[in-house]
């Protein structure tokens, strides 16, 4: 009988074990690291960002490896890359031309902290903004913003797709907190003569 | 020959002292856990990951273009903000050696609480093998400092807002490490 139940909680210790080991990476999508509309006031047309904005260089970003547990899955820089296009399209920053745009963007990944384990997934993202009017270099808004955002367990029952859901929020809650920044900036498409 | 009734206080006996045995196995654990809890402040040290079986504590860094490099340091629960953002400027003054430089300045910096969902897990010993069953989550507060630094060119002289590599390593170094 005792012979039984060793035999019976082993099997299940090396069941969870080889489900921790094989739960495969998901990496983010960049759909869903789009901050939603209604976070935001509609955009002025008048503002000098409006359609001005060429993305230049996005990078720190890290590739998934999908054979390892969930806590390898990053954000790739392509991911943000794109990610942080449709963000700008969608909100009527981004310029319909990369060579002639008033501004350029340059974004990098800092950090990207993820919980080891856990059933919460806490995932706190590091991000530096850079924006350079084009005609004369000058850097109008340089910040680095830090935003979190948390997957519980009523979010996903599986770990790599909860980790996966706590990247991506926590790339769009920081996509969404540079967008508002741009919203208020205060700046002009030329220097004043 | 031993009588029946004496039989059953034998097995009774044994399996009281069992039952004892396993709940001071799990106040044991317990303990310990709750000791290994009471950890000391972060010190400068390299963040690991947890494949390689360390904290996740520590510095981390990244180049970002050129010689801009980004800076992040973790600290456990323990740690102070203040003493982030030194680790910090420790592993400024050591990466700005490192590239062969003599000083750097502070492009920007910033520190941040973040969170951390621990899961309590509670051992118990089930068909005689110890088992971690969670029982709950906790969050825990730890700091976070971010620095972005740029490495200057070998000059004479340096502007009045450059850092001397040695002089912070020299300041920082004896209570950090």
């Amino acid at each position: 009988m005792m012979s039984q139940i060793l035999t019976c909680v082993r099997l299940v210790l090396m069941i969870a074990m080889l489900g921790t080991l094989s739960a495969c990476t998901l990496p983010a999508r960049s759909g869903h690291m789009v901050p939603k509309s209604a976070l935001f006031p509609s955009h002025s047309l008048d503002s000098p960002l409006h359609n001005a904005i060429a993305i230049s260089k996005v990078g720190g970003g890290e590739k998934s490896y999908p054979l390892l547990s969930s806590k390898m899955a990053k954000v790739g820089s392509d991911e943000l890359h794109e990610a942080l296009r449709l963000s700008l399209s969608q909100y009527g920053f981004l310029s319909t031309s990369d060579v002639a745009a008033p501004f350029r963007l340059e974004v990098f990944l800092i950090e990207l902290k993820q919980p080891y384990g856990g059933l919460t997934k806490i995932v706190t993202s590091v991000m530096r903004y850079k924006l350079t009017r084009s005609c004369d270099d000058q850097v109008v808004y340089d910040d680095i913003i830090t935003a979190s955002y948390m997957a519980t367990l009523g979010d996903a029952f599986d770990g790599a797709y909860r980790m996966r859901l706590g990247n991506e929020g926590s790339i769009r809650a920081n996509i969404a907190a540079f967008l508002r920044h741009l919203h208020s900036l205060n700046i002009m498409k030329s220097p004043v003569q | 020959m031993m009588p029946m009734r004496s039989l059953g206080k034998v097995y009774i006996a044994k399996s009281v002292m069992g039952a004892i045995k396993v709940l001071i196995g799990s106040i044991i654990i317990l303990i310990i856990l709750g000791l290994a809890g009471c950890a000391r402040p972060t010190g400068y040290t390299k963040a690991g990951s947890f494949l390689t079986g360390t904290t996740g504590y520590g510095y981390k860094d990244k180049r970002i273009n050129g010689d801009e490099f980004g800076i992040v340091v973790l600290g456990n629960p323990s740690t102070s903000k203040a003493r982030a953002a030194e680790i910090a400027l420790l592993r400024a003054a050591h990466l700005t050696k490192e590239q062969g430089r003599t000083h750097f300045i502070i492009i920007k910096q910033k520190t941040e609480t973040t969170e951390r969902a621990m899961t309590i897990l509670i051992p118990l010993y089930v068909g005689g093998v110890l088992v971690p069953v969670p029982v709950g989550e906790k969050t825990d507060k730890e700091p976070m400092a971010i620095l972005l630094i740029r490495l200057l060119p070998l000059q004479p002289a340096y502007p009045p807002d450059a850092l001397n590599a040695a002089e912070v390593i020299g300041h920082l170094t004896k209570y950090l490490e």
